[in-house]
């Protein structure tokens, strides 16, 4: 057991123990060891079962909206986790006072199947260290680079520990600065090969909703997505199109990198190539350098006198 | 011929029963209506906004068209409101099992239905008035949120009063200037009149919440499981038992209902 | 039995297409969906492909019936019969998921027309399997990597080619296009390698304990509910998840009813008018997609209504997947 998940464990014990918190929302077993299981510990049994390890996954914020907990609710929070819980705050959805956030930095998370691809079998454990990934699995424990074994939104991720925490179970480390390569490469591209690209992947959406239900940023109460008035039920490269345009707009300036949207998606749509495009605009529009953390001045949510209005004169796009 | 295609049907006659309840009284453009029993529903639709599960409030026996009673909730209920008689429709049906009428042979009736749920008890009313003969006496208990939201008046007030030993007993959850009768909820309207479940059956149809507390006062009058009939209502899109949608457990309320009796609801998981 | 060498593979399909449509396993971006085949290299080395043989033959949305005209001179008619199609390339597990709805759709008082037109319409040309991914588990479903139900010609993959086994009348009749193409087979090696192949997650499903007498009320539900986030994955990836939808799409005056799948873990599947909702709860919709496969399916038809294909294990974003289920419930184990 690492140290860390020692102390998330008393710590969370404490948390429940003294009632100042109800449910720890963390990290549990799973039915493999590659794949640890969202955990929602209600007594000191429960939380002695936390687990944090690389292959702990999912993002947890989005579990704050359940209806089902008791609250105060404690969270463990990576990076990506703390910014979902501010999008959450900020967007009223959950009040600071019910949430109890147990800060961590994250070194990356290992996606079990990339795991399983690069060593040929099931992982049983993983360590990370530095630009490797150490992999064990019944045949002994083999390194690998880091690129070949994180999440994807990993890879890319600029915001190893959440801003603030009530509790640490290290030392933050400072945000860095998200960059934008795919999207120049996608921008490069003239609009037939564009659209020819975007056909591809959203032909394939299912419209399973697993983009919208991840997404920290995407919690309507009542989606428009589910109303028939806005998008009929019909599967159809226009619908589905429409249902892409829609769920991106809607978290324009909203999202926050998480990346949770393509780690969901059964049918590997890029869809952070889109979010990110949106995200390179906003910054280059409205100067917001990190439109993917939640400020007080919402870069879309806001009127300023100076805002550019490109398409007023004529439409030159940035 | 696909179950899911509709026949074309012309709407002959709307009667207005209520502010939001109107009867619409429906001719198929070919051939004939199909057959049908007291309970059995129909989809009815709307091209261009959809289907909805009606209860055919009229009674086959009686031979003519065929009617439904329908309430103004939604799209297609609201739509239907908005038509004129020889607006044309869908139909198709019958639908679900229907009430086990074969079963009460000189049993007393106790029909007891609130708002809406009269569409079927009326179909089922009617039938067994036209057997009158083959069953005991008949009670008639409705409730209605006002006196204007009573449906179907010229049968409560005059047919069904006139009939051969029938009890009408109306009640209302609020009154209005003229209203003389009772003002009270179905279930303690119910216990107040106490109708012995000696040889007695009792139907029940309404909202899922009045149903509820009428299956409780009905016990607590003492009938047995076995002598409760109700009709489930659940959200379908098929009516066929293909679309997976209307399922209690195992069942599947369009084709293995709408009619339960109360032993058989206590089989099912309470999720309704 | 036969035997068509892999180069001449290709060569059948192009030839089935003169009067089909034929899919394949075609590599779109890194993973494999059986794909109208316009003949794009056929992908091998993949265990299953993402969509299952049911999207072919249920589609995700088709059209009922079309109407044209106003409030009173609309004319109605029925949408026209599916076109012949030839899938090359599903799995023996989502074969035998796609007879198991099948019977949803034949039996009972009503045909599923619908269902019934595109089904006869394809013949189902499956690829046994010679690898088995960490989370297949056919073999606690009663199947096998080279089980015969649903499959109209059978294929058993080997270094040089496939051994080809008809197992119908309409696979008899498609293999007849293929005269030329196909030889006599010299033994049985293929077939016994599938036969034989191990499958990861084993156990034996003839009851599963967790009855809604029993079970109904048990803090499992909860505990599993807790994680999951109400999506479709699970049961759109799912060879037998059947649940749709009927919907009106209208353009002018003209309009189509569609048929579309929907999924019993959104919230809003039993909403009502009124705001009546059956399963407002996720624990009661998540109770449900389980209770319904291993419980209230086998009450109707005596079977289980899953086929072990793994795609929920793989792909639920929380890891909440029918092995792990039955696993908690004792049904299956780690071979
Ligand atoms: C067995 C049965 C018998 C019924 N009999 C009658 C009757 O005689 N008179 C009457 O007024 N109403 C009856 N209902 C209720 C009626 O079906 C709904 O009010 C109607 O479907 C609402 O449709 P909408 O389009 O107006 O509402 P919306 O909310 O716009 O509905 C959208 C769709 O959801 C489905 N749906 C919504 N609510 C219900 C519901 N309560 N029950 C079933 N499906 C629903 C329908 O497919 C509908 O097209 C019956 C329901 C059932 C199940
Ligand atoms: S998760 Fe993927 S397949 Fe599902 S709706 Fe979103 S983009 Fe489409
Ligand atoms: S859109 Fe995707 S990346 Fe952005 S907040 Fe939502 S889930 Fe995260
Ligand atoms: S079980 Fe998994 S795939 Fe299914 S609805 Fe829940 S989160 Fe989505
Ligand atoms: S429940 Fe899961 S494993 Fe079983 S058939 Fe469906 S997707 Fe495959
Ligand atoms: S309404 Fe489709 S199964 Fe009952």
């Amino acid at each position: 057991m690492s140290e860390r998940e020692s102390r998330l464990r008393s710590l969370a014990e404490e948390l429940l123990a003294s009632g100042q918190v109800r449910t720890f929302i963390g990290f549990g077993p799973g039915y493999e060891p590659s794949r640890p299981l969202p955990w929602f510990a209600q007594d000191p049994a429960g939380a002695a079962q936390l687990l944090l390890n690389p292959f702990c996954g999912a993002t947890l914020a989005r579990y704050l909206l359940d209806d089902g907990s008791p609250g105060p609710v404690g969270v463990l929070a990576r990076g990506c986790d703390g910014l979902g819980i501010e999008r959450l705050l900020a967007d009223r959805r959950v009040s600071r006072d019910r949430v109890h956030v147990v800060g961590v930095t994250c070194r990356g998370a290992v996606d079990p199947d990339k795991a399983y691809r690069e060593a040929g079998d099931t992982p049983l454990s993983a360590e990370l260290e530095g630009e490797r990934v150490l992999l064990t699995t019944a045949s002994g424990t083999r390194e690998f680079p880091r690129a070949s074994c994180l999440y994807d939104r990993c890879l890319s991720c600029a915001d190893p520990s959440p801003r603030w925490a009530d509790d640490w179970l290290d030392e933050p480390l400072p945000p860095g600065k998200r960059e934008f390569p795919d999207v120049a490469g996608l921008e490069q591209q003239d609009a037939d090969r564009r659209y020819a690209f975007w056909t591809r992947q959203f032909s394939r959406c299912l419209r399973c909703h697993a983009c919208r239900q991840a997404c920290p940023a995407c919690h309507c109460v009542s989606c428009s997505l589910d109303h028939p008035e806005w998008l009929d039920g019909g599967i159809s490269l226009d619908n589905n199109f429409m249902y892409h345009f829609t769920r991106a707009y809607h978290v324009a300036g909203r999202c926050i990198a998480c990346g949770e949207c393509q780690q969901a998606c059964p049918a590997q749509i890029p869809l952070m190539l889109l979010n990110d495009k949106f995200m390179r605009d906003i910054r280059d529009l409205f100067g917001v350098c990190h439109p993917h953390r939640p400020q007080e001045k919402e870069p879309l949510g806001q009127f300023c006198p100076d805002d550019p209005e490109g398409w007023r004169e004529g439409g030159a796009q940035p | 011929m696909n179950p899911l295609v509709p026949q074309v049907a012309t709407i002959k006659n709307i009667v207005v029963e209520t502010p939001d309840v109107r009867t619409f009284v429906v001719e198929p453009d070919h051939g004939q209506t199909f057959a049908y029993r007291p309970g059995q529903c129909a989809m009815v639709s709307v091209f261009g906004v959809g289907e909805a599960m009606l209860s055919i409030s009229s009674t086959a026996r009686r031979g003519g068209p065929l009617e439904f009673s329908v309430k103004r909730v939604g799209r297609v209920t609201g739509a239907l409101h908005e038509a004129e008689p020889g607006h044309r429709i869908g139909v198709r049906g019958p639908y679900g099992n229907h009430f086990p009428v074969e079963d009460w042979a000189g049993s007393n009736l106790l029909f007891i239905g609130g708002g809406i749920g009269l569409a079927p008890l009326r179909a089922l009313i009617n039938h067994c008035l036209d057997e009158r003969r083959r069953y005991g006496k008949f009670d008639i208990i409705y409730g209605a949120r006002s006196p204007q939201d009573l449906c179907f008046q010229g049968e409560l007030m005059e047919n069904w009063p006139r009939a051969e030993d029938v009890g009408v007993h109306l009640t209302v959850d609020a009154a209005d200037g003229d209203w003389k009768g009772a003002v009270a909820l179905v279930p303690h309207f119910l216990e107040k009149l106490g109708p012995s479940p000696e040889g007695t059956t009792a139907i029940t149809c309404g909202p899922p919440i009045m149903i509820k507390y009428t299956l409780a006062s009905l016990k607590k009058l003492g009938f047995s499981d076995h002598q409760i009939v109700t009709t489930l209502e659940l959200k379908m899109q098929c009516g066929i038992g293909k679309c997976g949608r209307c399922n209690i457990g195992s069942k599947y309320v369009c084709v293995d209902g709408p009619v339960f009796t109360y032993a058989q609801l206590k089989e099912l998981p309470q999720e309704y | 039995m036969k035997f068509i060498a892999a180069a001449k593979l290709p060569l059948l399909l192009e030839r089935l297409g003169r009067h089909s449509q034929v899919y394949a396993p075609v590599a779109v971006d890194g993973r494999v969906w059986l794909s109208p085949w316009t003949g794009e290299d056929i992908a091998g080395g993949y265990v299953n492909p993402v969509n299952s043989l049911k999207t072919l033959v249920y589609p995700q949305t088709e059209a009922v019936l079309e109407f044209e005209g106003g409030e009173t001179d609309v004319t109605v008619r029925e949408a026209s019969p599916p076109a012949p199609q030839v899938i090359f390339g599903g799995r023996p597990c989502d074969a035998a998921g796609l007879d198991l709805i099948a019977r949803v759709f034949m039996e009972g008082p009503f045909v599923d027309e619908l269902f019934r037109r595109r089904r006869e319409a394809t013949t189902i040309m499956t690829v046994a399997c010679r690898q088995a991914a960490p989370s297949c588990f056919c073999r606690a479903m009663g199947l096998s990597p080279a089980s015969e139900r649903g499959s109209d010609v059978l294929f058993f993959p080997g270094p040089e080619g496939y051994l080809v086994e008809a197992l119908t009348e309409a696979g008899e009749q498609i293999l007849e296009q293929a005269a030329g193409l196909l030889d006599d087979a010299t033994g049985d090696q293929a077939r016994r390698a599938c036969q034989e192949l191990p499958v990861p997650l084993a156990g034996d499903l003839n009851t599963v304990r967790l009855t809604p007498e029993e079970g109904f009320e048990h803090p499992y539900w909860e505990h599993l509910a807790r994680r999951c986030r109400s999506c479709g994955t699970c049961t759109y990836l799912c060879p037998t998840c059947y649940c749709t939808a009927l919907f009106d799409v209208t353009r002018g005056t003209r309009g189509r009813r569609l048929r579309g799948w929907d999924c019993c873990q959104f919230k809003d599947f039993l909403l009502m008018a009124g705001g009546h909702n059956a399963r407002p709860q996720k624990k009661q919709r998540v109770r449900n997609r389980f209770l319904h496969k291993l419980s209230y399916h086998p009450a109707n038809y005596g079977e289980q209504a899953c086929v072990g294909c793994g795609r929920c294990v793989d792909n639920c974003p929380v890891c909440l997947h029918m092995a792990g289920v039955l696993k908690d419930l004792g049904e299956v184990e780690r071979a």
